[in-house]
């Protein structure tokens, strides 16, 4: 998590679906880019043998499937849920600049 | 046990106790979304300084320079750090791997019966490599351990079973599908997982644990100022030459000589480039995409920003915290800001910046942006 891509390739969730369906083309606006839906399924338990589905929305850039937006919904067994959302901004952007201290 | 071995000590006593210190480390999200927060305090002495690793140009630069200052600015002084003597290939194989990517060629012209040239791409993440045949003009590519080839970069073909689809009657081993593929299938399968396992092979193999030395620090190869090592294996009288870029210590090139014969050259450029990018050669079905082919594209920014926000429960635990970060590609730099809320509510909680292998963090206390060692990197990560 604290480097960019921990969320983006979906660290943390198991097994999740390597192929995503499309369920809504063109659907959002995102930083002005028009994106498609997917969704991807993952089940799985915790240490606590707390049983988890998690349902990812990836919205992306149609013509170079880019990952614009992540939402992610955490449902456990017992009723209790975490929504997550991820987005990127600013692409190619001449002022993305990090020096080291 | 010294000074630096006891801190470390003690940093690590905390990461693994979580109990006190000043800074606390929101932990990173897991599956079961109930790690424990880590806790560190930060070096005694912070070590960070303003030094920046930057080679002379190589007309000025030899083996016995010595440390040396170069003012850049008015107000910063970078630090010439001459080459070490000795490298070890294990460790030069690692610096280019630590990449997200690279582009290579691989030519070995002698004996004439091995000849080959292979160029491709290499990718970290997904896992994958393209890699092309220039004399027969064959490709072949492997994301995420999903292959495919192509012939006169006309046509196609899966190259792993998983994406063959093929009507099979009952009672043949899917494991023997390829027998039933059409001969040009088959053919451009073979090949392409061939070249896959021949590129990787020649490849893994530069990066024994075998110790060169420096034998010039001003090498200039492809127009790259370098640093040439060298070793020698006296039982074959083969010689390798290693070119690391002075500018980063990169490798650039590796030449292999028997006696004054040429063996092979190995070229390496394009390092985190955004043209790195390899994508599936077969379209995708109008209805799926697969996840590695998302994360591939991410490869192909230059720089983004993004941002992260999770609320709610899971368990009897909240998982509230959000984050805002920046990163760059080509210098593999990037920088975050934590809150312990989900709506970004307030100053910053917390802040890392990350640079290639280096990590530093900030409480927001006020301090001084400390390094965080190799090992706490490791647990934080």
């Amino acid at each position: 998590m604290m480097e960019p891509f921990s969320e983006w390739r979906l660290d943390g969730i198991r097994n999740v679906a390597q192929d995503g369906i499309l369920t809504a083309q063109k659907s959002r606006n995102i930083n002005g880019a028009w994106c498609d839906e997917y969704v991807f399924k993952s089940d799985w338990k915790n240490k606590e043998g707390l049983a988890i589905t998690a349902t990812i929305r990836l919205f992306v850039v149609p013509s170079t499937v880019l990952p614009m937006r992540m939402e992610v919904m955490y449902a456990g067994a017992d009723g209790s849920t975490v929504r997550s959302v991820m987005e990127l901004s600013n692409l190619n952007d001449p002022a993305n600049v990090v020096v080291p201290p | 046990m010294n000074a630096r071995k006891r801190i470390l000590l003690a940093l690590l006593v905390f990461v693994l106790a979580g109990c006190g210190g000043s800074i606390r480390v929101i932990p990173t999200p897991t599956p079961t979304l109930t790690v424990p927060t880590l806790t560190f305090t930060p070096p005694s002495t912070p070590t960070a300084t303003a030094t920046v690793t930057r080679a002379a140009s190589p007309a000025a630069t030899s083996a016995a320079t010595a440390v040396r200052a170069i003012t850049a600015t008015p107000t910063r002084t970078l630090t010439v750090i001459p080459p070490p003597a000795r490298i070890n290939l294990k460790d030069v194989g690692q610096s280019v791997l630590r990449q997200s990517s690279h582009q290579f060629e691989i030519e070995i012209v002698s004996p004439k019966e091995d000849a080959i040239f292979l160029t491709g791409v290499w990718v970290r993440e997904p896992n994958s490599i393209l890699v092309r045949l220039q004399q027969q003009d064959i490709q072949a590519v492997e994301i995420a351990g999903r292959r495919w080839g192509a012939m006169k970069q006309d046509e196609w073909w899966p190259a792993s079973l998983d994406d063959i689809k093929i009507d099979i009657s009952p009672g043949v081993d899917p494991a023997k599908a390829k027998e039933f593929l059409p001969i040009n299938h088959y053919l451009t399968m073979r090949l392409a997982n061939d070249m896959i396992s021949k590129a990787t092979k020649l490849l893994n193999g530069l990066f024994e644990d075998q110790v060169a030395s420096l034998s010039s620090a001003s090498a200039v190869v492809d127009g790259v100022p370098s640093f040439e090592y060298t070793w020698r294996d006296q039982a074959s009288d083969a010689t390798w030459r290693i070119y690391l870029a002075t500018s980063n210590n990169l490798l650039v090139k590796i030449v292999q000589m028997k006696g004054n014969t040429l063996i092979a050259t190995y070229r390496f450029s394009h390092y985190n480039d955004p043209a790195n990018v390899i994508r599936t050669p077969t379209s995708h079905l109008p209805d799926k995409l697969n996840i590695a082919d998302a994360r591939m594209a991410l490869n192909g920014l230059a720089s983004f920003q993004w941002s992260l926000s999770r609320a709610g429960k899971l368990g009897a635990q909240s998982m509230d915290m959000s984050v805002k970060g920046t990163y760059v590609q080509t210098t593999r730099a990037w920088q975050t800001f934590y809150w312990k809320n989900a709506e970004m509510r307030g100053a910053a909680d917390l802040k890392f910046l990350g640079m290639d292998i280096r990590y530093w963090f900030d409480s927001g206390s006020g301090k001084q942006w400390s390094p965080i060692s190799e090992q706490l990197q490791s647990a934080v990560v």
